[in-house]
């Protein structure tokens, strides 16, 4: 193992590695695996020296920023083509794979092929074997797919876009148009620039019958000179808030026609002669179908905010460390030190660990379901399927909500110092952004969850293939249990927390349930359901998701490599589970599970000393998680703790190289007028 | 002596005007190429200059190599003169130039390096006769090609360590791939070989008498295919049984220049104490301390990366040694001033910060890089 991974190099974060309870290289190999850690080293050998990966110049123009993600990712895919792969799981080597290059460089993981999961399990879920073709030179990289469902003007509404595909029975081809510019296709990455192919989704029409909407694939460059066909107007959408290089673009088509095989035909047709023929009951089942199979692409979205939090976390908790302010009788102390500052980074790396360990679970059973509906039919499958694209409709929110906070917590505990670009914080933050929205944005998204634990039945006996909802069968009983922990060791019990998860998800859905019954009667269920989403289906849908986080971190508990390992991990369990069990106190109250302050008071005692407790092991936690320095690229969190060092080497850098000699007063003196003063 | 050999004036015309140039009669061309029938040889043509390569050469050799490949089934490169193939680059001239504000290392070294890369990747049979001095540019021109060809009055050496510059022209490419340590001992040092050594270090493919020269060009000329010319090479090829030069020492120096840094491997030579070592140890002492490092992490890369990442790698490194100023100061030292006396800044090896190594790897803005195309 010892050669496996480095010694960092000695410095400042000395003191805490000496101090942490556990081997972070034994946690290190325990979370990436040994084939996992072998496969990262020669990964990060060949990016280090790369001349892509080298440091960025300032990128000032947005064509620089797209044509050096293009760069980025086309090398990113021929160092990855060229690393040997005997011994690794799948799931845990596009862990890695997809986690090094969003961390490396978020726009180029846009860009990067092996993403474009979108473009390729449309095809996948909802093609034919006539469209296997398109499959193949995809994965040759011959073509290059986008994803276009989202229009200007409706996004999450996907029952009312407008883009409409008509059959031509003459020509044996689909007319595609677009009315009007709320219609236009928009954000999908790579329209801007780079793709040759677009699945799109549009109302079908046939002899003037509407079908609803329908999934095509359609060329829309010509992949030899990547001009766009007649016919298809292509634009950009300009800068946004992060990944700039990533080219999302728009589409407008003006009557483009395509072949009637592009149709994705899996679960509705269109014959020559113009026949709609479908084995769905309905239209809406025939989108439902359709949605639900997209569904898969939106797994790994859960890791990725992790992926961006991890960062962000590996950066504050090493500043933090480093950082001396304040203290007795003129002793300064690492801020860390400080209960604020541990409150505000601990439970957040908390986070990171038990949200990694369910991304790599999700992706598991995801890999396997997929797997499993290729060779048979079962019809248990479709249940199975359901209940993955709940708890990644549900994962992917929660996920990005935390990180999102853990994110602009972990800038402002690095003060002033991490507001600075070179932080990089600030891109982090950026970057994570966009997770929050794309691929279902996050409020409607999570909406999913609470639909499908509303469909329980009071009594039911619930059994589902991963066992998420199965505790609900017994909520009559668990609704009758109270909190009973009247110690601070009992707090932080495990069994103390999963109970009081589980009465919150029992709690809240029955609560749920009636509030919408009533409003139902009154308002109708459209009104209902959206009057019911603020402290009722929310707030339910959160406590199942971290519930299900808990369950997951319990059972990667059991498999702890040392007693050392395990305590620490139970630690961040117990503080993950607390310190969001601290935000449903008013809920707990509501609904007399906890009936007295004296519980208030242990939760909150309990969760600041598992922050004290974790304090010493903090830096060691981040080195365990942490990606290497030249991926982190963090003037602030670089491993061997050189703060100040690279904060001198920064600035003076900055000033020389953008300023040059403007700071002599040069440029002020040719704005101001000398006759007045300053 | 260094050899990277400077003439500024007598061939100013040809950086001003290299269209003039070729109005003139051959003799005067600083390249010649000759077309003989299917097969093309290009002659470097400033002897006085050792055939160092300036702007002018290097823009028609790349322009005609290109063209060539889609027409020639055989491309020779020789030295006119008989002193030398190519000492190297007209190194003098782009310090000149630089210290003026002038971006002429800029557009030298980007078509220099653009030429290298090209003949490793070359479609048809590329022969260089590296005859005399082979130097820098010169081993540039010949070590990526599939046929080098030396005599017993072949000089090779990568000197550019003692000028503030570094092995460049894809030496972080073909140095690493030596045996052993041999690449890093020839890097830092700017180490000499000399005829078959040459050959025997695996710089050269083939190694015969400088007298059947012309005979070997006349009869590679009358080749079919790729066998003629492999056949030819070897009937010409002299056996030489001696023991490669720096054999006896090649243990050593494995072992020296093992170390994980400049100051190790000075550590290692020092502890030693030979008399070879401490003649190692004087020789470092003169090179640019920034210089080694740079060297010394280029060839780390180097030994992982392709010609063509390589050669990237090492115009970004080019264009920071442009800007830094130890370049400058080798070359007035040793080209100008001649007073061998160089002042590096910085002065020392530990003075010399992993920041400052590290910076010259960095990228270059958009524009400017040195690009092939994925």
């Amino acid at each position: 193992m010892s050669q496996l991974l480095q010694n960092f190099a000695q410095g400042p974060l000395d003191y805490y590695r000496k101090q942490a309870s556990f081997d972070w290289k034994k946690m290190k190999v325990f979370i990436d695996t040994q084939e996992g850690v072998k496969f990262q080293n020669n990964l990060y050998e060949k990016l280090q020296i790369h001349p892509e990966f080298q440091k960025n110049p300032p990128l000032e123009t947005l064509n620089e920023k797209r044509s050096t993600a293009t760069r980025q990712a086309l090398a990113y895919a021929n160092i990855v083509k060229s690393l040997t792969t005997s011994e690794i799981t799948t799931t845990k080597k596009e862990d890695i794979i997809l986690r090094t290059i969003l961390q490396l460089s978020p726009s180029a993981a846009f860009k990067y092929p092996g993403t474009k999961r979108l473009f390729t399990s449309a095809l996948q879920s909802q093609g034919t074997n006539r469209h296997h073709k398109f499959l193949q030179e995809a994965e040759s990289g011959k073509i290059y797919g986008c994803f276009c469902m989202t229009e200007i003007g409706h996004g999450s509404d996907t029952k009312n876009l407008r883009t409409t595909a008509t059959y031509d029975k003459d020509k044996d081809e689909f007319v595609v148009n677009t009315p009007d510019f709320q219609a236009a296709k928009c954000w999908a990455a790579g329209l801007a620039e780079l793709a040759t192919h677009a699945i799109v989704y549009a109302q079908l029409y046939i002899n003037g019958d509407h079908w609803g909407l329908h999934g095509f694939v359609v060329p829309i460059r010509n992949p030899g000179t990547l001009l766009p066909y007649e016919g298809v107007i292509l634009g950009d959408m300009g800068e946004k808030v992060g990944v700039n290089g990533a080219d999302n673009g728009f589409l407008i088509f003006d009557k483009y026609r395509f072949p009637r095989e592009n149709l994705l035909n899996r679960f509705a047709d269109v014959t020559p002669k113009g026949n709609y023929v479908t084995s769905a009951a309905d239209q809406k089942d025939v989108r439902g179908a359709i949605l639900g199979a997209l569904s898969i692409a939106r797994v790994t979205v859960t890791g990725k905010s992790e992926f961006y939090g991890t960062k962000a976390l590996t950066i504050a908790v090493r500043y933090v460390a480093v950082r001396r302010q304040f203290g007795p009788k003129n002793q300064e102390v690492s801020i860390l030190e400080y209960q604020s500052m541990q409150y505000r980074l601990l439970p957040y790396l908390a986070a990171a660990y038990v949200v990694r360990f369910f991304s790599t679970y999700l992706d598991e059973v995801t890999q396997e379901f997929v797997k499993d509906s290729k060779k048979q039919n079962d019809p248990s499958l479709a249940r199975r399927g359901m209940e993955i694209h709940v708890i990644s409709a549900g994962a992917k929110p929660v996920s990005g909500w935390t990180f999102r906070d853990a994110i602009q917590e972990c800038r402002e505990a690095c003060g002033g110092h991490g507001y600075l670009k070179a932080s990089g914080i600030g891109d982090i933050r950026n970057d994570q952004d966009s997770v929050n929205t794309y691929e279902g944005e996050n409020h409607v998204l999570i909406q999913q969850v609470s639909n499908w634990l509303l469909k329980i039945q009071n009594g039911d006996k619930v059994s589902t293939y991963l066992k998420s909802t199965d505790f609900i069968s017994n909520a009559s009983k668990i609704l009758k249990t109270k909190f009973n922990a009247s110690s601070l060791d009992e707090v932080c019990k495990v069994e103390n927390i999963i109970d009081t998860y589980q009465w919150l998800v029992c709690y809240l859905l029955r609560e749920t349930k009636q509030k919408f019954d009533v409003l139902k009667q009154r308002e109708g269920s459209f009104w209902a359901k959206s009057n019911t989403q603020i402290f009722y289906c929310k707030n339910l849908s959160i406590a199942f998701v971290q519930h299900l986080f808990l369950q997951r971190m319990l059972t990667v508990i059991d498999t702890a490599p040392d007693v050392n390992i395990r305590n620490v991990l139970l630690k961040l369990f117990s503080l993950y589970g607390l310190y969001n069990i601290e935000k449903f106190l008013p809920s707990l109250f509501g609904g007399g599970y906890v009936q007295n302050y004296k519980a208030t008071n242990l939760v909150h005692e309990a969760v600041l000393k598992l922050c004290k407790d974790l304090k010493n092991d903090a830096v060691a936690l981040v080195d365990a998680i942490a990606p290497p320095d030249f991926v982190l690229d963090s003037i602030l969190g670089e491993s061997d703790g050189q703060v100040y060092q690279r904060l001198q080497t920064a600035l003076v850098r900055s000033s020389y190289e953008e300023n040059g000699l403007k700071c002599s007063g040069e440029a002020v003196s040719n704005i101001i007028d000398p006759r007045n003063k300053l | 002596m260094l050899v990277r050999k400077l003439f500024l004036t007598s061939n100013l015309r040809q950086f001003v005007a290299p269209i003039l140039a070729r109005k003139m009669s051959t003799s005067t061309d600083d390249v010649i190429f000759q077309d003989v029938g299917d097969k093309g040889v290009i002659t470097l043509n400033r002897p006085k200059a050792l055939n160092a390569l300036n702007l002018s050469m290097v823009n028609k050799l790349h322009s005609k190599l290109t063209e060539w490949e889609c027409e020639k089934s055989l491309v020779i490169i020789k030295g006119a003169g008989g002193k030398a193939f190519c000492a190297g680059g007209d190194v003098k001239s782009v310090a000149l130039a630089g210290m003026k504000g002038e971006k002429l290392g800029h557009s030298f070294f980007k078509q220099e390096y653009k030429t290298d890369g090209l003949i490793g990747t070359y479609k048809v049979p590329y022969v260089a006769l590296i005859d005399g001095i082979v130097m820098g540019g010169g081993v540039g021109l010949s070590v990526h090609g599939p046929y080098r060809v030396a005599t017993e009055r072949s000089v090779f050496a990568m000197p550019e360590t003692q000028i503030g510059l570094f092995p460049d022209v894809g030496g972080s490419y073909f140095l690493p791939r030596l045996r052993g340590k041999l690449g890093l001992f020839l890097a830092l040092t700017g180490y000499r070989l000399k005829g078959a050594d040459i050959y025997k270090a695996g710089i050269a493919t083939h190694y015969v008498d400088s007298k059947d020269l012309e005979a070997l060009e006349c009869d590679l000329l009358k080749c079919q295919n790729v066998n003629g010319i492999d056949t030819t090479l070897k009937r010409y090829s002299v056996k030489d049984t001696g023991e490669f030069c720096l054999e006896p020492m090649m243990k050593d120096i494995n072992q020296w220049f093992s170390g994980g840094s400049v100051e190790d491997i000075v550590t290692n030579l020092k502890k030693n104490g030979c008399t070879f070592a401490q003649e190692i140890v004087h020789l470092l002492g003169k090179m640019s301390p920034t210089s080694m490092k740079v060297t010394m992490k280029q060839l780390e890369c180097g030994s992982k990366m392709t010609l063509e990442e390589c050669l990237q790698m090492e115009y970004r490194i080019a264009v920071n040694c442009l800007a830094n100023k130890d370049f400058y100061e080798g070359v007035r030292a040793l080209l100008i001033d001649k007073d061998q006396k160089p002042k590096w800044n910085p002065a020392t090896l530990p003075e010399v910060s992993s920041d400052l190594v590290e910076s010259h790897f960095a990228k270059l803005p958009e524009d400017q890089e040195l690009r092939h195309k994925l």
